[in-house]
């Protein structure tokens, strides 16, 4: 949007603040861009742990015999633990 | 990225097939899982989990505290206490793992809430975007603690043998920390 102010010394502060708070602006979402660019790569690191270990957890408890009932409770499954 | 280290992401990612065919009963899925977890595949996915976890808590500790090293061992000296509150000692391989993971997820829990303590105002978006990382991260940290439960509840006799090593917050002053996962599940 733009507004007239006029000409002269004030217009010209008016103009300088507004650069100023433009540029101000533009910092702001640089910076915020930068965190959330941090953020994701430190979920990947994370992600990839917790998926794994969530793998190795199901495989072992596979093995002793549980399975997983519609991706919510272990169940002991007697048919396969002496598989 | 080395060639061993491929290897193990493309074990792992077999790990995961497994997982999902063997759950539904699929026999051939569940002998491949034996082979997977018992062998030397196993002790390199667990090895790769300690590393995982390492990579995680180092890079947390790094955006949190930057260079401030003073700080960073109080941190670590935390992590060490709630692992040893969790039981490490007399835990096995699976138990450890999960130990770990509860105690990175606490880390990533602690750091967004500290950044959304120190935050100075800003958009809306931003402060959503901090709230929900919150969010997802508290999640995250309750869903490990709710898998080392379940697995201590079911009292595990596995007749797997996984025997690998894992790093924990290990510095060169500190290799007191290294942990050996050598006990028989």
């Amino acid at each position: 949007m733009r507004e007239y102010i006029g000409q002269g010394p004030i217009a010209e502060l008016a103009h300088q603040m507004d650069v100023e708070e433009r540029l101000e602006r533009e910092a702001e979402r640089k910076a915020f861009e930068a965190v959330q660019r941090r953020d994701a790569e430190l979920d990947r690191t994370l992600d990839s742990f917790v998926e794994l270990s969530n793998a190795v957890t199901s495989g072992l408890l596979i093995l002793a015999g549980y399975h997983q009932h519609k991706r919510g409770n272990w169940r002991m499954s007697h048919e396969r633990v002496n598989d | 990225m080395s060639e061993s280290m491929t290897k193990v992401d493309r074990a792992a990612n077999d790990l995961f097939g497994n997982v999902r065919k063997a759950n539904s009963g699929d026999k051939s899925a569940i002998a491949a899982l034996r082979t997977e977890l018992a062998g030397a595949n196993g002790n390199a996915i667990i090895g790769v989990c300690g590393d995982l976890a390492f990579q995680a808590e180092e890079s947390l500790l790094v955006a949190m505290l930057g260079e401030q090293e003073g700080a960073k061992t109080c941190v670590r000296e935390k992590m060490k206490q709630m692992r040893v509150e969790l039981g490490w000692d007399e835990s096995s391989a699976l138990e450890r793992i999960l130990i770990e993971r509860i105690v990175a997820t606490w880390l990533d829990l602690y750091f967004a809430e500290l950044v959304c303590a120190q935050w100075k105002g800003g958009s809306i978006p931003e402060a959503k975007y901090k709230q929900h990382r919150i969010d997802r991260s508290h999640k995250r940290h309750l869903s490990a603690i709710k898998v080392l439960a379940t697995v201590r509840k079911m009292e595990l006799s596995i007749l797997v043998d996984v025997k690998a090593e894992i790093r924990v917050n290990q510095t060169p002053a500190d290799e007191a920390h290294t942990a050996s996962f050598a006990s028989v599940l």
